[in-house]
């Protein structure tokens, strides 16, 4: 699954593969590997292409191709390059609008302390959720991404998408109405 | 003046998410109180967010960090370094060599030392003994001091 990286033939960077920045790699990674996972499963629609997604960004860290923004940018950046990258892979792939198949499979649940059971009846209630916003166009995938499962502020989102405020409200007013058109036309069986 | 349906569509996620004024708001929560569609329309803004609330807490794939180490590791070939200066720090503090690499070299040496849970007190010895004494190794680059010091040690 997982690729070479693109520039995996050229001369190594020394600059970019110091121990600094290898550290700052796993730091990135820790405090935002699942963010940018989820974030570049929903705006792709499906998990497959998630993981290579998420190593050419977190690569992108390391080979210094991209600066560092300080702290407290640092997650609305992630979340741009991030939803970026993942519209160019698309662009790529032409292959929106989303796949009619979402393979659910890959994701790794949230650590569960209650039973069995329940563990599934999450893991099936989650592999619903992400069939049903998989359906939708990618910008409606990504602005619902953004805001009703990273939970960024309007004025966050408007950062992450270059777009105003106003904008960000009413196209996520859309892409809700949209969704729950879909949710409403497709209950989730009763385990 | 009462407010269109089409403008009340486009603020119902401001409406539900509190991104309104207090005017916006009041126009908005008077016209749903008289409009049946906008009503229902609130209503699915709400469902639509509930819907998605399981995919909060999905987690990355275990083992991604270590796949996208693996990719940046043929990215980076690493140089078995630590090792390296572990035992230059060992051999400059026994040997009293050289000079004017030490300057060079200290900020390398105390950040490797950290990394590799090497002593940083040993390396600003180690540093201090290059400092003051001969020249031998001073004009050498650092690649060749690397293996000039691996030498010298394997052959103790
Ligand atoms: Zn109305």
């Amino acid at each position: 699954m997982t690729k070479q990286p693109d520039n995996a033939r050229g001369a190594p960077d020394p600059a970019a593969c110091s121990p600094d920045r290898v550290a700052a790699l796993r730091e990135a990674y820790e405090s935002h590997g699942d963010r940018v996972y989820r974030t570049a499963r929903h705006v792709l629609g499906q998990a497959a292409d998630a993981e290579d997604a998420v190593q050419d960004v977190f690569l992108r860290l390391l080979d210094g191709s991209a600066p560092l923004p300080d702290a407290d940018g640092f997650s609305a950046w992630m979340y741009r390059i991030t939803v970026n990258h993942c519209l160019n892979v698309l662009k790529r792939k032409r292959r929106d609008p989303a796949p009619a198949v979402e393979d659910a499979g890959v994701a790794t649940p949230a650590p569960d302390d209650a039973s069995p059971l329940r563990a599934a009846e999450r893991a099936e209630a989650r592999d619903h959720a992400a069939h049903l916003l998989a359906r939708l166009a990618v910008q409606d995938r990504t602005i619902l991404a953004l805001r009703e499962i990273e939970g960024l502020s309007y004025r966050e989102i408007g950062d992450v998408l270059d777009l105003p405020q106003g904008t960000v409200m009413s196209r996520l007013s859309r892409a809700r109405e949209r969704l729950a058109a879909i949710v409403e036309r497709n209950p989730q069986e009763v385990m | 003046m009462a407010m269109q349906c089409e403008a009340v569509r486009e603020k119902l996620a401001g409406f539900v998410d509190g991104e309104l004024t207090v005017a916006e708001y009041a126009a908005v929560e008077r016209h749903v109180a008289e409009c049946v569609e906008c009503a229902a329309a609130l209503e699915r803004q709400r469902v639509a967010i509930d819907s998605l609330i399981p995919l909060r807490a999905e987690r990355a794939p275990a083992g991604l960090l270590d796949s996208i180490a693996e990719a940046s590791g043929a990215q980076c070939k690493p140089r078995p370094r630590a090792p390296i200066w572990r035992a230059a720090a060992g051999f400059l503090l026994g040997a009293g060599l050289f000079t004017g690499a030490a300057l060079a070299l200290r900020d390398d040496a105390t950040k490797l030392a950290r990394e590799d849970g090497l002593a940083v007190d040993a390396v600003n010895t180690a540093v201090r003994t290059l400092r003051s004494s001969g020249d031998r190794f001073a004009e050498m680059p650092e690649v060749a001091l690397l293996a000039a010091l691996s030498t010298e040690m394997e052959g103790r």
